[in-house]
């Protein structure tokens, strides 16, 4: 998606020039912070979602371990955020070298997040399994005061939630993935020779706003573990 | 230049351009592969008044089954079961809601009149236009295939736990592709609303203030800021929905420990502020409507512009209102309720306005004016029943039947008349063709008439008591739904007229002037069809809604500037 809206209108006569690219900067710089927007307030319902269900299940909540790589991905992605502001600064002061390195450099370490997330679902398998057994058997208790036929298949809550969020965030993170592999194939290719690269600042933005957003959702995994 | 040389075309003047949108390339990539605004606009347009006429068809076999009462309450058998019938009125409410109301106005009118209003080449951002549009037309699909699995019958709201255990049969079902193409649906919103507030803060060009801009621009602006901050929130709601359905985790389940009231929260935080895109579309299409066949300057333009922001606000604060009988605390109840009320507001404000520009207007009845009147109309009615269900309790007793069912066709249901209406204003320019004005004020009429018969006795069949959605009914009330299916054949004859009138005017229809009504905005100041690239230098910007300045020219058989008689009635 990302590298279809990065492209404005030429709402102008078409020649180029200084004011010109200002102007269309300006209207993929609005539109970025309008996407951001939508995802804050998709973010901010997963986040509300996630203490609704805690509150509601006071103690029958499935405390939810914390694999311990899960802190690696975050280091991964705080330095990609890092490497990412390198890319940027390259490509204001139109220095190509440390704008294709920084994009290296950002789009390998968010591909190995990826990798490590993958990882870090299939530790907490063997866990889930059991707080499935654990929930399917108190569903069924449930249903048998009810007097209603139990469910077919009862996962945990907090599992629930927490492969949601995750799984949102890495929905997300691989929709930051594709542009910065747009941005860095462009980059090797020559392209943003004597620009300011606006594209490529704008996918650092929301690079950046990913690795935000994970530090949320960490404190809330953080919560959820106790 | 312009293409509008009297002195060169003879009688035929206003003749559409040998260059316009329309011709300016051919083939099917042409069309498929368009970044133009007005080409987008015109595809969404065939393809949302196809999904009307599919989400009308099930309206039309719904009510038909209402003829009768059950079999088992004395009634005859009528021509379909219960089970089907659930799945008429489901895909009916969501066809009319999340494809055809929705993007209704914004996507298809707005996309093609925006720019052009605004005095812009194009929108902001082109390739995410046409994206959105490819988004409409798979979620659209997703959704129509849920026939395949069977059908979706949990009423479009897709309420727990209809929608997550009972609902079609199979794990699968009809719902997960229709909750899944709804899904889909909202990325295309989002993305249109992103569009429009970027080209309306950006694209505007020099001397087109703020308080310039047509009053549809207004409205689209701020259904756009819905669209961007309440359509996540719908995004997360059906996501839940198929994680619960398809996995088994239990968000609403009361059984896995779940509420099925967060369900309703979660989904009327969205899908109240969804009324108001549909409605403020509507609005904003009504002050030019009211103003430009009055022949009068709007009256009040800055309330009527403050208003739709204000209602644009307050449609984020009042989703509890659809939960006074679900168990929410009173206390919500009553601030929910209060803040409801509140809404009555701006909307009495646009309404007055609309009055005063009508005094002492010289009214012409032209069909789009005839739909912009049925909608004053209408709307008071679904406005003002709105506060009989804003009252906590009042609401016990209405809830759920059939005075809610026509309390929100009169609001909802009512914005297809300014839909038809702007369909009818802007046609000439789309089109380059006039239509045959008696015949479609007839539909228009016949619209009205089938329209309130319909849905006016609705009101009286809820507050005696008729449960919505119900299959089988008490036989005191067989005389109520027949009058209501009367109608709704009223209006299927009214569409098919409307379907007649618009097809006659793309075979034989009488070439369009740049200004057939002698509206003062923008994109009458192009020519009918515009050009390709809409404007070659922008126009300048004048008040759009001073009518002073125009003055009928017999030989152009529209509107030109007065002074430019006889000239090139386009300045592009």
């Amino acid at each position: 998606m990302m590298p279809i809206s990065l492209v404005p209108t030429d709402p102008g006569g078409g020649s180029g020039g200084d004011a010109e690219q200002a102007r269309r900067g300006s209207i993929g710089a609005l539109g970025m912070v309008l996407l951001l927007a939508s995802l804050s307030v998709l973010f901010a319902s997963g986040i509300s979602l996630f203490f609704l269900v805690r509150l509601a299940d006071g103690d029958a909540w499935d405390p939810l371990p914390l694999p311990p790589s899960i802190w690696i991905a975050t280091l991964l992605l705080l330095f990609s955020s890092a490497t990412g502001l390198l890319a940027a600064s390259g490509a204001k002061r139109e220095n190509r070298a440390l704008l294709i390195v920084g994009l290296l450099l950002t789009t390998i370490l968010g591909a190995a997040f990826l990798g490590i997330q993958w990882r870090n679902w299939q530790e907490l398998l063997p866990h889930f399994r059991q707080a499935e057994q654990r929930a399917t058997e108190r569903a069924a208790a449930t249903a048998a005061e009810m007097g209603v036929q139990p469910p077919l298949r009862s996962i945990p809550r907090s599992f629930g939630v927490f492969y949601m969020l995750t799984a949102l965030h890495a929905a997300h993170v691989i929709a930051g993935v594709v542009p910065l592999l747009w941005v860095t194939g462009r980059a090797l290719m020559g392209a943003y020779r004597g620009t300011k690269g606006d594209g490529v600042r704008r996918v650092i933005v929301y690079w950046h706003f990913l690795d935000v957003m994970w530090l949320i959702l960490l404190g809330l995994l953080a919560i959820g573990a106790t | 230049m312009s293409s509008l040389n009297p002195a060169a075309a003879g009688p035929l003047v206003g003749a559409p351009a040998a260059d316009n949108y329309l011709t300016h390339s051919r083939g099917f990539w042409s069309w498929a592969a368009t970044l133009d605004h007005k080409r987008i606009g015109v595809m969404y347009l065939a393809g949302i008044f196809t999904m009307f006429l599919v989400g009308g068809l099930f309206a039309v076999l719904l009510r038909s089954v209402l003829l009768t009462p059950d079999a088992a309450a004395g009634g005859v058998k009528t021509i379909v079961d219960a089970n089907m019938y659930n799945r008429f009125f489901t895909l009916h409410g969501a066809v009319m809601v999340f494809i055809v109301i929705i993007p209704g106005i914004p996507a298809a009118l707005g996309n093609f009149v925006l720019p052009l209003m605004l005095g812009a080449k194009d929108v902001a951002f082109p390739r995410l236009n046409l994206c959105s549009f490819y988004l409409w037309l798979i979620g659209t699909a997703m959704a129509l295939a849920s026939l395949y699995w069977g059908g979706v019958d949990t009423g479009w709201t897709f309420y727990t736990p209809y929608s997550t255990k009972v609902g079609s049969s199979g794990a699968f079902g009809g719902v997960v592709p229709v909750v899944a193409g709804a899904f889909v649906l909202g990325f295309s919103s989002i993305f249109t609303g992103l569009n429009f507030i970027v080209t309306i803060h950006k694209l505007r060009p020099p001397g087109m203030t703020w308080f310039r801009m047509p009053l549809f621009l207004w409205g689209t602006y701020a259904t756009a800021v819905i669209q961007v901050l309440a359509t996540p929130v719908l995004g997360i709601t059906l996501l839940l929905l198929l994680a619960e359905r398809l996995l088994g985790i239990g968000f609403f389940d009361s059984e896995l420990g779940g509420d099925p009231v967060l369900f309703q929260h979660f989904f009327w935080f969205y899908s109240h502020p969804a009324v108001y895109i549909m409605i403020l579309p509507a609005m904003g299409v009504m002050s030019e409507l009211i103003s430009v066949f009055s022949h009068k300057h709007i009256f009040g333009y800055k309330f009527i512009a403050f208003s739709s922001v204000a209602i644009a606000i307050l449609g984020f604060l009042v989703w509890g209102h659809h939960m006074f009988t679900s168990g929410q605390s009173e206390l919500l109840g009553v601030i929910f309720s209060a803040i409801t009320f509140s809404i009555a507001i701006p909307s009495a404000v646009k309404m007055f306005n609309w009055l005063t520009t009508l005094y002492k207007g010289s009214i012409d009845f032209k069909a789009p004016m005839c739909y912009a009147l049925s909608f004053m109309w209408i709307f008071g009615i679904g406005g003002l029943t709105g506060l009989f269900l804003g009252m906590m309790g009042l609401d016990q007793h209405l809830h759920d039947t059939y005075f809610v069912v026509a309390h929100f066709h009169y609001v909802m249901a009512g914005t297809i008349f300014v839909f038809f209406g702007a369909i009818h204003y802007w046609w000439p320019k789309m089109t380059g063709r006039m239509y045959d004005e008696g015949a479609a004020v007839l539909a228009s009429l016949l619209m009205f008439i089938g329209f309130n018969m319909t849905f006016f006795i609705q009101f009286l069949m809820g507050t005696r008591g008729m449960p919505r959605r119900y299959y089988a009914y008490r036989p005191e009330f067989q005389f109520h739904h027949i009058v209501s299916t009367m109608g709704s054949y009223v209006m299927l004859a009214a569409v098919l007229l409307l379907i007649y009138v618009l097809i006659k005017s793309l075979r034989s229809g009488r070439p369009a002037p740049a200004n057939p009504w002698g509206a003062g905005s923008m994109e009458w100041q192009c020519a009918s069809p515009p050009p390709h690239d809409n404007f070659k230098t922008p126009p300048p910007v004048v008040d759009a809604y001073d009518y002073e300045s125009l003055e009928w020219d017999e030989r152009v058989g529209g509107y030109v500037h007065r002074g430019r008689r006889g000239g090139p009635a386009a300045t592009h």
